[in-house]
C-alpha cells in the first residue's frame, strides 16, 4: 500500500511542480525542487486532499516539507479513516 | 506535433478529468500555445479570493469550446487600484470581457458586526452604497472599454450563531443578499453588454457546506474545494460563452425511446410508457423540458422512424403527451434515412445545419448523422433516461443571456405562417389571396422602442436587401440627426402579428431628390406586394412635403438577386447601372387595394 501511495504521491507532485517523475525522489524538498514555492505547495495539499480523499489541518498542511513527510501524513490520516 | 495536442483537445469532450489532469492539460496547453488551433480570448478577472487557482479548469475548459484562455487576475484590492485608477495599466490593455467576482463579504466586510440592530434606513444607506460602488465599477469601464461585463450576483452563508434567529430579525443577510441581487439587474439594465453571472443559483446548487474549504479560506483566501473550483469554472464559462457563442436554433427530436418509453409501431398505443407514474414520468418530465426550451424561441422538430398517422394520432390522443404536433414546426416521420429528413428540416425552416441539435436515444442513428452531416451538433444521449435532461441543458447549445421579443414568439410566428402557406393553396391567383389575409401594415419612424429591433433586421436580413447597409443603433441615431427619414415597418393578418419586419430609409438629396438609402423586408412577408404598397407610401408622403423624385439604388450581394430588378418592375427610370429615378408627379406606384396602411404618431 505504502508503495501505491508513493506512486501516486510522486506522480502528483510531478504534476504540479512540473518536474519529471525520475528527477523526483522521497528526500526531494522545496530546496531541491525549484517551482516548489509556496503557491504551488497550496496547489499540492488541494491535490493531495481530494486524491486520497482526507482532510488535514492546518499544521499537517503547513509541516509538508517533504516527499516523504507528505507520504507519512498520508498514511497516519487514512489510519484515522 | 500540431496535430497531437489539438486532436488531445478534440478528444476532450466528453471526458471527465481529475484535478491533476487539469493542470497537466492546461500546462501542455501554455508551452504549445503557438501551435493551437484556438481562438484567444482575453479576460480581465477582477475578484477579492485567489482565482489564479482557477486558471487550470477555466483554461482547459475553454479549450473545449475552442478558445485559448488569456487572463489578467486582479486580486486583493486590485479593483480600487486598477478600475479606479484612471493611469493604470489596465487602460493601456485590450480585453474581451471583464468578469468581476465579488462576493458578499467583499461589499459588506464585517457584516456580523452591526447585523443585529440593523432596521429598514440603515440597510437601504447600506444599499445605495452597494448601487453607487457598482454603477461607479461599471461607468468606469464601459467609457473606456467596449468590452463584455460580467459581474456575479451575491449568495452568502447564514452566520451560524443567528441561524435560528435569522428569519425574526428586521433585516436578514437573506433580505440584504435578495434586494442586491434585484438591484443589480436594475442597474446593468442601464448598460450595453453587461450581464450577470447567477452565483446565487450556482451556491444554492451545490450548498455552502459542500463547496466551501474552510481551512483553505484562512490559510491561502481560496474559498472553494478543488471539486468546486472546478464546477465553478465550467459554471463561469459556460455564462461566458452565451455572450460569445450564438444560441443554436432548432432541436430536432426523436420519439420513440426518446420522448416516450417503448416503440409506438411494435408495442402500440396502449402500451406506450408516458404518463404520471415511473417510468412514463421520467419521459413526461422530459416533455416538459423540451416545451421550455420551445419557449426560448427555440423550433422544435421531429425525425422519426414511424408511420405519420400513427404518431400524429397518438400525440393528439395521449393527454399525458404535452408535446402536441402544433408545438412541431416541421414533422418527419417516415422510414428514410435521418440525416435526410434532417436535411429536409434545414431546408423547411429555413437554417442551417449548423443551428441544429440532434437528439436521439440510437446510437447508431447518431453515428449516422454525425458521419454524413458533422455540421449537425449530435448530443451524446446517455442510455438512462433519467439523464436525459441533464445532458440536454449541459449542453448548453440553447443558452441565452437575454431573451427578446421576437424569441418569445418566433415558434408561433413559424405555426401561423404554416397555416399561411396551407390557406394559399385554396386560391385562384396570388391577388386573391393577398386580399384574404385582410393585412394591416404599420409604418411607424424610428424611435427608442424600436431601434433595437431595427438595428437586428439591418443586420441579419440578406435577401429582400436592396443595399445590405449594415447600420448598428448608433448609425442610425446619426442618419436621422442628418435628416434621413427612418422608417419601421410592422405587418398584421388574419393569422396573427409578425412583428416589425421591414425597414426602409430615405436621404434627402439636393433638387429636392430622395434617395432610398436601405429598403428591407424580412422574408417571412415576401410574396404579399408589401414592398409596392411601402414604396407608394413614401411617394404620397414625398408629395406633402414638396418632394419631386425618388431614386433607387440596387447594390448587388451574394444573396439579394431576388430584388434585383424590383425598380425596373415598377417602371422607374434607369439612370445608371445600378440607379433608377421615379418622378413624383408621375403619379401613384401601386394602386393599394390590398390592405390597410396606418401611420403610427410620433
Amino acid at each position: 500500500m505504502t508503495n501505491e501511495i508513493e506512486k501516486k504521491v510522486l506522480n502528483l507532485f510531478s504534476i504540479v511542480m512540473d518536474i519529471p517523475i525520475k528527477n523526483l525522489n522521497k528526500n526531494s524538498n522545496p530546496d531541491t525542487v525549484e517551482n516548489w514555492d509556496s503557491l504551488s505547495h497550496v496547489k499540492m495539499i488541494m491535490e493531495i486532499e481530494s486524491e486520497f480523499n482526507i482532510d488535514l489541518l492546518p499544521d499537517e498542511a503547513l509541516e509538508i516539507f517533504s516527499i516523504d513527510s507528505a507520504i507519512k501524513i498520508i498514511i497516519a490520516k487514512q489510519l484515522q479513516l | 506535433m500540431k496535430i497531437g495536442i489539438n486532436k488531445i483537445i478534440n478528444d476532450l469532450s466528453e471526458k471527465k478529468l481529475t484535478s491533476a489532469e487539469y493542470i497537466n492539460l492546461s500546462r501542455k496547453f501554455y508551452k504549445n500555445k503557438k501551435k493551437l488551433d484556438l481562438k484567444p480570448l482575453n479576460i480581465a478577472f477582477f475578484s477579492n479570493y485567489t482565482l489564479e487557482f482557477l486558471e487550470p479548469y477555466l483554461n482547459v475548459n475553454l479549450a473545449k469550446k475552442g478558445y485559448f484562455l488569456s487572463a489578467n487576475y486582479n486580486t486583493y484590492g486590485m479593483i480600487e487600484q486598477n478600475i479606479f485608477n484612471s493611469s493604470s495599466e489596465i487602460y493601456t490593455k485590450e480585453f474581451d470581457i471583464f468578469f468581476f467576482d465579488l462576493k458578499f463579504e467583499d461589499i459588506f466586510p464585517n457584516f456580523e458586526d452591526y447585523q443585529i440592530g440593523l432596521n429598514q434606513d440603515k440597510a437601504n444607506e447600506l444599499l445605495l452604497n452597494f448601487e453607487n460602488y457598482i454603477s461607479n465599477l461599471l461607468d468606469n469601464i464601459r467609457n473606456n472599454f467596449k468590452s463584455h461585463i460580467f459581474i456575479s450576483n451575491f449568495s452568502s452563508q447564514v452566520n451560524n450563531v443567528y441561524s435560528i434567529l435569522e428569519q425574526n430579525l428586521e433585516i436578514s443577510k437573506s433580505d440584504i443578499i435578495f434586494k442586491m441581487n434585484k438591484l443589480l439587474i436594475q442597474i446593468i439594465k442601464k448598460y450595453s453588454l453587461v450581464y450577470i453571472y447567477n452565483y446565487y443559483s450556482f451556491s444554492l446548487n451545490y450548498g455552502f457546506h459542500n463547496i466551501i474549504d474552510t481551512k483553505m479560506s484562512f490559510l491561502a483566501n481560496i474559498p472553494f474545494k478543488v471539486k468546486y473550483q472546478i464546477k465553478l469554472s465550467e459554471s463561469l464559462i459556460e455564462t461566458v460563452l452565451s455572450a460569445l457563442l450564438t444560441p443554436k436554433k432548432c432541436l430536432i427530436c426523436d420519439l420513440d425511446n426518446t420522448l416516450w418509453g417503448g416503440v409506438l409501431g411494435e408495442d402500440g398505443p396502449n402500451n406506450i410508457e408516458l404518463g404520471e407514474s415511473f417510468p412514463g414520468n421520467i419521459y413526461k418530465d422530459f416533455q416538459r423540458s423540451i416545451l421550455s426550451i420551445r419557449n426560448l424561441g427555440v423550433f422544435i422538430a421531429i425525425a422519426t422512424k414511424n408511420d405519420a398517422k400513427d404518431v400524429i394520432e397518438f400525440m393528439n390522443n395521449n393527454k399525458d403527451c404535452l408535446l402536441k404536433p402544433k408545438h412541431i414546426s416541421a414533422f418527419k416521420a417516415n422510414w428514410k434515412d435521418k440525416a435526410s429528413n434532417i436535411m429536409e428540416i434545414s431546408k423547411e425552416l429555413n437554417i442551417g445545419l449548423d443551428s441544429i441539435v440532434f437528439f436521439d436515444d440510437s446510437k447508431h442513428e447518431r453515428d449516422w448523422v454525425k458521419n454524413q452531416l458533422p455540421e449537425v451538433n449530435v448530443i451524446n444521449v446517455p442510455n438512462n433516461p433519467l439523464l436525459y435532461k441533464k445532458t440536454l441543458f449541459k449542453s448548453t447549445h440553447f443558452n441565452k443571456l437575454t431573451l427578446s421579443e421576437e424569441d418569445k414568439v418566433r415558434p408561433v410566428l413559424f405555426e401561423t405562417e404554416k397555416k399561411r402557406r396551407l390557406s394559399k393553396n385554396k386560391f385562384k391567383n396570388i391577388e386573391e389571396y393577398i386580399i384574404s389575409l385582410k393585412m394591416k401594415i404599420t409604418i411607424s419612424k424610428i424611435n427608442d422602442q424600436n431601434i433595437n429591433r431595427t438595428s437586428q433586421l439591418l443586420n441579419k436580413v440578406n435577401q429582400f436587401n436592396l443595399t445590405t447597409k449594415r447600420y448598428n443603433e448608433n448609425n442610425l441615431l446619426k442618419l436621422k440627426e442628418e435628416g434621413y427619414i427612418i422608417y419601421t415597418i410592422r405587418v398584421e393578418d388574419k393569422f396573427g402579428d409578425t412583428g416589425l419586419t421591414g425597414v426602409i430609409i430615405i436621404q434627402p438629396l439636393p433638387n429636392k431628390i430622395w434617395k432610398i438609402d436601405t429598403f428591407l423586408l424580412s422574408c417571412r412577408v415576401l410574396g404579399r406586394n408589401i414592398e409596392k404598397v411601402i414604396l407608394n407610401f413614401i411617394s404620397k408622403k414625398l408629395i406633402k412635403i414638396n418632394g419631386q423624385a425618388i431614386l433607387g439604388e440596387f447594390i448587388p450581394s451574394k444573396k439579394n438577386m431576388l430584388v434585383k430588378d424590383l425598380y425596373k418592375n415598377l417602371n422607374f427610370i434607369k439612370k445608371s447601372n445600378k440607379t433608377w429615378l421615379w418622378e413624383i408627379n408621375k403619379g401613384l406606384i401601386y394602386d393599394n387595394n390590398i390592405c390597410e396602411i396606418v401611420e403610427a404618431d410620433d
